[in-house]
């Protein structure tokens, strides 16, 4: 019997700011959170859309001093914040060596691509070339870079791993961090995600045809246009229930269970159409949980064959009908802080209002969860990922 | 204790040519496969020596495929048929990859297109979506029609290791019954130009632990193993190559792109793996070591030897998969794994090419060019470190002495 996780920590940084709080404001307003983004001509097509779900100016100083933060990249500074935030609320010492043996776990989905960026145009430049490429920039743009600076800056000694499977990322994340803790490697686990938007892939994803045209994302609607790109970082503590309990931590939520499953009718860069099969592993994940699920807290960003796909998931998960559903992109955009927090959120019962169009599956408004809330990553490629996650005070 | 976790199958695409035979005989050979190559042009660049995998790129079906999902297709393809098991793999068998660039080389040619307005009617854009990390393993898991978890691992250099273990860990919890576990990556200008910009890079082949070692030579390739319980193994008849009996993971929380001095953050990992065999350093015969060749990594290195060693650091012996067929970065792990196994197996451990005398300051037993004969060998360490200071180790026996 494995022995269960509870989550004792939030550190959120993202379009509407820092902290959870934040976030539930955000949610609760149901308006989106994008922000004009700089055209560079060398990428962007001329008619392209120039808007992110964005950081807001944000004083980061709490979390990453500046001295500290100039040997980062600014995904590495968000991560870091957000890791150290998390730690905060979870009222768990910054310094690891005064902490239990701690895990990292993120998961990125482009990575420090600005800083990759950088190299590239060193390298391609006639008259700087290769010789001229920055070693800080090589060191901070492996897609590894954020965890290994998480680490350093938190003492984090334990097991330290970086996730890219896009969508089912974050999810993926949350599953190797309950993992760690059971399996006893470490005692706390910092798991979370993070992206940067810069103007490189913005225009990448905005020539993929992927992007919203209409300026708002809309999650399963039928009228959806493509998604809003974001950026941020999302991070949790987690830490065996028990030993958090001992310690007289807050326990925000309990993680019931974890899931993984792929479909390997997916392309490379698209999604498949084995709802069946992707339904069935979400149902193990949903028995093995063992409590009644109140609510979903759904990766569907505005994506038309993502969406398309994870509502039949979703209404094969639940051939008896559709829980209450919640979908963040729709305020927060894809990619960056992800799922987790508003997980969290969710679970403890969330305020949501999202607009009023008709969905495949229809979005929840008003007050959300308090029950077990399942949520969903199906990513692009065939990935997919599940979690059930309940508020501690039930009993089961 | 724990339940060691069988090894059925072996895949591999390397500087040495496609497939674990002709990867098997280059580490006999006592031979560099590091030299010249033509993946890209580096005449701007600092060193002009790498580990390409030779001919033409390995076929395979479907589009967007990357030099380093064909690699990863190629041993995946031969690791399964080398297990006796068929496609579709279905539910119960998951893949566990390590890719730390994926299809950036691809990227890199994109970039450059769009940034000089070349049109190439080649290059659109579902290919340069199909360029990131997760590719390589998601690649393997369609061709294979695996429907259990598939996960991308991008930690760096020990990205194809930490996938092994997370795979051994899927077993071990009975999410999975059969595993496929490797990692890919290809040579591009990225990494090139950034280890040169760090002048980790030796401008001859790699020569590691070697008093005149100048640094790392990069390389490209797929390792893959398959991976499954004893009891399932031994039920379907399956032949186990080798063991592996315990994995560890740890962080050096230190630098980015340098290990600890004392190699703490290693010998944790290390200490881990060996923890589970319940036998401890003593069992060890032989370390293939990470052995890129850098001083900072040799050296640590060494202090690791000697902790887990004490007066035995100096004579057990310590071989370097990288010597001959370079670093392949996130599929390095793997890859090493692959020959770790190979050695096991034939009784033989393969040798590091280099002409000159070991570092006094890092005495290693390092086996010669010439490899050593060794028929009753039964158990070896391979473990890697990574930028970010993460760190995977994993204990592996031979197959037939169980």
């Amino acid at each position: 019997m494995n022995p269960p996780v509870a989550v004792t920590g939030v550190g959120v940084l993202g379009p509407s700011g820092a902290g959870g709080e934040a976030l539930a404001a955000a949610l609760a307003e149901g308006r989106p959170l994008d922000r004009p983004l700089e055209r560079d001509a060398r990428y962007h097509h001329p008619r392209a859309r120039c808007r992110a779900a964005r950081l807001p100016e944000v004083d980061l100083d709490s979390w990453v001093h500046p001295r500290e933060g100039r040997r980062m990249s600014a995904l590495s500074r968000m991560a870091v914040a957000a890791a150290r935030m998390a730690l905060d609320d979870a009222g768990l010492p910054r310094d690891g060596a005064r902490r239990p043996p701690t895990a990292v776990v993120v998961a990125t989905v482009f990575g420090a691509s600005t800083f990759t960026e950088h190299i590239l145009l060193t390298v391609d430049d006639a008259d700087q070339g290769p010789e001229l490429v920055s070693p800080f920039h090589f060191t901070d743009c492996v897609a590894n870079a954020p965890a290994g600076q998480i680490a350093i800056a938190t003492g984090s000694k334990g097991p330290n791993t970086t996730y890219c499977q896009r969508e089912a990322g974050a999810l993926m994340a949350l599953h190797r961090g309950v993992r760690e803790l059971q399996s006893g490697r470490a005692r706390i686990a910092l798991v979370g995600s993070v992206d940067e938007m810069g103007p490189l892939v913005h225009a990448l994803l905005d020539r993929m045809g992927i992007l919203t045209r209409s300026g708002r994302a809309w999650p399963f609607a039928a009228g959806r246009d493509g998604l809003l790109a974001a950026e941020g970082a999302g991070f949790l503590v987690l830490e065996r229930e028990a030993e958090a309990r001992e310690r007289g931590a807050r326990v925000r939520a309990r993680i019931r269970a974890t899931g993984r499953a792929f479909d390997p009718s997916a392309t490379a860069i698209g999604w498949g159409r084995d709802a069946g099969g992707l339904a069935a592993a979400a149902r193990r994940v949903l028995d093995e949980a063992g409590v009644a699920v109140g609510g979903v807290v759904s990766g569907a960003s505005g994506s038309w064959p993502g969406d398309r796909l994870e509502a039949e998931v979703l209404h094969r998960t639940f051939p008896g009908g559709l829980p209450p559903v919640l979908a963040p992109a729709e305020v927060l955009g894809a990619y960056g802080s992800g799922l987790l927090a508003p997980l969290v959120l969710a679970a403890q019962g969330l305020e949501w209002s999202p607009a009023a169009v008709a969905r495949e599956v229809p979005l929840h408004r008003g007050r959300f969860g308090g029950e077990a809330v399942l949520a969903t990553g199906l990513a692009s490629g065939g990935a997919a990922a599940w979690a059930v996650v309940s508020p501690p005070h039930r009993v089961g | 204790m724990t339940e060691p976790i069988a090894v059925t199958g072996l895949g591999a695409v390397s500087a040495a040519g496609r497939g674990a035979g002709a990867f098997w005989r280059a580490l006999c050979s006592g031979e560099s496969a590091i030299g010249p190559f033509e993946v890209f042009d580096h005449r701007r660049h600092r060193t002009h020596v790498a580990a390409a995998v030779p001919g033409e790129v390995p076929a395979a079906e479907g589009p967007y495929l990357t030099r380093a999902d064909r690699f990863a297709l190629a041993a995946a393809a031969e690791a399964v048929a080398a297990a006796r098991r068929d496609a579709p793999l279905g539910p119960r068998t998951g893949v566990f990859f390590g890719s730390s660039t994926g299809g950036l080389l691809e990227s890199e040619e994109f970039f450059g297109d769009l940034l000089h307005r070349r049109e190439r009617r080649t290059l659109g854009m579902g290919r340069v979506a199909a360029q990131q990390a997760n590719g390589p393993g998601d690649a393997v898991a369609r061709r294979f029609g695996v429907q259990g978890p598939v996960e991308t691992v991008s930690s760096a250099c020990v990205s194809g290791t930490m996938a092994v273990v997370h795979a051994v860990e899927a077993l071990r919890s009975g999410e999975v019954d059969v595993a496929v576990a490797g990692g890919a990556d290809s040579l591009c200008r990225t990494t090139f130009a950034g280890f040169n910009a760090l002048r980790s890079v030796d401008a001859r082949p790699c020569r590691p632990f070697r008093a005149d070692r100048g640094g790392l030579s990069l390389g490209e390739g797929a390792g893959v193993v398959v991976l499954e319980d004893a009891g399932r193994a031994h039920r379907r008849g399956a032949t186990v190559l080798a063991w592996i009996e315990g994995v560890g993971t740890s962080c050096d929380a230190h630098h980015m792109s340098a290990p600890r001095p004392a190699g703490e953050g290693l010998l944790a990992a290390d200490r881990a793996a060996l923890g589970e065999t319940g036998r401890g350093a003593e069992g060890i015969d032989f370390v293939n070591a990470h052995g890129t060749g850098t001083r900072a990594n040799d050296h640590a290195e060494w202090a690791v030897m000697e902790a887990l060693f004490g007066d035995r650091a100096g004579s057990v012996p310590i071989t370097c998969t990288k010597g001959v067929v370079g670093h392949l970065l996130g599929a390095a792990g793997a890859l090493e794994l692959v020959a770790t196994v190979l050695c096991l197996r034939e009784g033989f451990v393969h040798g590091t090419p280099g002409t000159a005398p070991v570092d006094p300051d890092t005495p290693v037993a390092l086996v010669g060019p010439a490899g050593r004969a060794w028929p009753g060998v039964r158990r070896a360490l391979t473990h890697n470190l990574a930028f970010g200071g993460a760190n995977a180790a994993l204990v592996v026996s031979r197959g037939d002495g169980r």
